[in-house]
């Protein structure tokens, strides 16, 4: 993932060095900017966690939230319509991090933990729950654009995902496992007492949401942007039950672009 | 300044939208019974699967007002199916029947579990054949008596199911084999607790079988402590017999699960009688405390030296001799009444109670009688 990300910043990094060695107005650019086609390079993070909506009753409070440090890049590019040119459609190529860790406690939270030789452990925790998350993408989003005035832009459409990579994983602690369900025997954990469990393996591969963000125009070529990404299919594979409730990413995305 | 704003605004109304979100909490789910404490109870065992408590009390004690102190799943509640009009909860009437069905409801009432609460009066008895099982699935229960008789066998299983390596019976610590001394024998190995146990402190589990209970509550908290030895014992023994075979895993691993170079697993079997200052005392699996000493309530102690327990593929005789420990004598009027109980444990690796022990090493045993003066 890394190598990826590197390669494309070099990539970007070599052309955006080419842009303005060469004179501004590069042929194509200039034959670009004549048929109302913008394009634009967009570095920037995401900040956001995958959560339950509405949060289930079993979840009773969410202890402590870290983001980390998700890094995104992306090329697109808007044809702008019209004599006017305020609207217009963009797409684009981004490559990106979700990620998040989160502490919670939770009460008759169903899980299941499976064991080197493929057996399990199933039931009912009540008690700490941590949970990681760390999913990298390469993402599509299609939007319509508006101008509002010379500065502002506002965008709204839909992102498509392809999941590369994902991990989420964690643990349970200082609580009580009832198993095999609410009948069963009661299983104490306390200090050091954790089971570690890892989901990563029912993680979807392709995933879709909703995208709404504005972009400003700091400098002739410099913006700054923030784009809300919301889920809108459950992380987990349909036949995965273990957890009970479905779970979206939400994340905002900040960062800035430079404008060819 | 508006974006720092704007990024502000979001890290500070995400984790608010989240807790807004937070819904009322729902009454408990949960309908079980955890453990049950009481006056004159010498030993409760819980088979939390087929929902069967037994209660062992001693012989003189009256079960016409036997104490049962519930500790029950959080909010819970408890009701004897057929009251006796002589019930006074927490006192119950089992003198016209010791066999009585309760049913835990749970707060949310959604949940019931129906249990069979039996009191008993029995004789530990002396002679062990490992011949019938209590059950077999989804590990083997051996019945310490015949099947008439209630006492069963505790061991680590239930322990052991929680790390989910098992996928069926027989790959369990503890399981029964065909081929016993004579008729069926009991076999136990010391096993892989894989991915769940390795973090934990508890890399491997010795297969294990013990007169007293496993108390699966506290199997990950406190092993040691989750482990109960012993039933009272009136009888003066003194000679431990029986056969057993023996073979050592081939790398010894501490509770990191590292290496141990050079050392090599051994078995180890014992019975000890020891003073019971109340009736639900019992010594727990820290029995020779990291393996160097012994118990100070042990007053009389048959263990399998080192020099005896040898690697065998055939049947082998031991006869141990019950001397004293901690220079204490038996005083024969306390034991008549009780105050004194028998543990006998029999494990595949000597230090298994501390989770140092080799993957692989097997006890088998059969055919194990305790002698004794009356």
């Amino acid at each position: 993932m890394k190598k990826y990300i590197l390669a494309l910043v070099a990539l970007c990094c070599c052309s955006g060095l080419m842009a303005q060695t060469q004179s501004p107005e590069h042929k194509g650019l200039l034959w670009s900017s004549l048929h109302g086609l913008d394009y634009e390079f967009k570095a920037g993070f995401n900040i956001g966690g995958t959560s339950p909506l509405p949060l289930p009753e079993e979840i009773r409070s969410i202890d402590s939230y870290q983001p980390g440090l998700s890094l995104t890049i992306e090329g697109n590019a808007t044809k702008w319509l019209g004599v006017k040119q305020k609207w217009g459609i963009s797409m684009g190529l981004q490559l990106g991090q979700k990620k998040m860790t989160t502490k919670a406690t939770v009460k008759n939270y169903g899980m299941e933990i499976f064991s080197d030789t493929g057996g399990k452990i199933k039931g009912l925790w009540t008690g700490g729950v941590k949970t990681s998350v760390n999913m990298s993408y390469l993402t599509v989003p299609i939007l319509a654009n508006y101008k509002i005035g010379e500065r502002w832009k506002v965008s709204f459409g839909t992102y498509l995902s392809y999941m590369m990579n994902g991990d989420f994983s964690g643990n349970v602690y200082e609580g009580h496992l009832r198993t095999p369900d609410a009948t069963g025997s009661r299983v104490n954990f306390t200090g050091d007492n954790v089971a570690t469990y890892d989901f990563s393996d029912d993680l979807r591969r392709f995933q879709w949401g909703l995208q709404a963000g504005g972009e400003w125009k700091a400098y002739k070529h410099l913006n700054v942007h923030a784009d809300l990404t919301w889920g809108l299919n459950d992380i987990f594979q349909d036949d995965f039950s273990t957890i009970t409730f479905a779970m979206y990413p939400i994340y905002l995305n900040l960062g800035f672009g430079y404008l060819f | 300044m508006k974006l720092r704003n704007v990024i502000t605004g979001f890290i500070a109304f995400l984790p608010a939208m989240l807790v807004s979100c937070i819904q009322d909490e729902a009454p408990n789910v949960e309908a079980a019974i955890d453990d049950i404490k009481g006056e004159n109870i010498q030993l409760t065992s819980i088979d939390h699967i087929r929902k069967e408590i037994e209660i062992y009390v001693l012989d003189g004690a009256d079960i016409s007002q036997q104490e049962l102190n519930f500790t029950l799943a959080e909010n819970a509640t408890i009701k004897a199916d057929n009251q006796e009009s002589t019930d006074q909860p927490p006192l119950y009437d089992f003198s016209q029947n010791n066999l009585r069905r309760f049913t835990v409801t749970a707060e949310d009432g959604s949940t019931t579990a129906s249990y069979l609460i039996r009191i008993n009066k029995i004789e530990l008895p002396t002679k062990y054949s490992f011949e019938e099982l209590r059950a077999i699935t989804p590990y083997n229960v051996f019945y310490l008596t015949n099947a008439s008789g209630i006492i069963q066998w505790a061991s680590g299983n239930p322990g052991y199911e929680l790390c989910g390596m098992a996928l069926d019976e027989k790959q369990y610590p503890t399981v029964q084999v065909l081929l016993g001394k004579e008729g069926k024998g009991v076999k136990l190995t010391t096993l892989s607790t894989g991915s769940f146990g390795q973090p934990i402190g508890m890399p491997i589990a010795a297969g294990n079988l013990f007169v007293g209970s496993f108390d699966v509550q506290n199997a990950v908290l406190a092993p040691l402590e989750a482990t109960h030895f012993g039933f009272p014992f009136t009888k003066l023994p003194t000679r431990m017999t029986g056969w057993f075979k023996y073979k050592a895993g081939e790398t010894m691993t501490d509770r990191s699960g590292n290496v141990i170079p050079g050392k090599k697993d051994r078995g180890d079997f014992y019975a000890a009688l020891y003073e019971a200052p109340t009736s639900d005392f019992s010594l727990d699996g820290d029995i020779f405390p990291n393996g160097e000493s012994i118990d100070e309530h042990i007053v009389l102690m048959a263990r399998i030296p080192e020099s005896q327990m040898i690697e065998t593929d055939q049947w082998t005789y031991f006869d141990l001799e019950f001397t004293p420990q901690n220079g204490k004598t038996v005083d024969r009027e306390a034991l008549r009444n009780g105050k004194y109980k028998l543990a006998i444990v029999f494990s595949s690796s000597i230090m298994g109670a501390y989770f140092e022990g080799a993957v692989g090493s097997e006890l088998w045993i059969d055919e194990v009688e305790i002698k004794y003066e009356n």
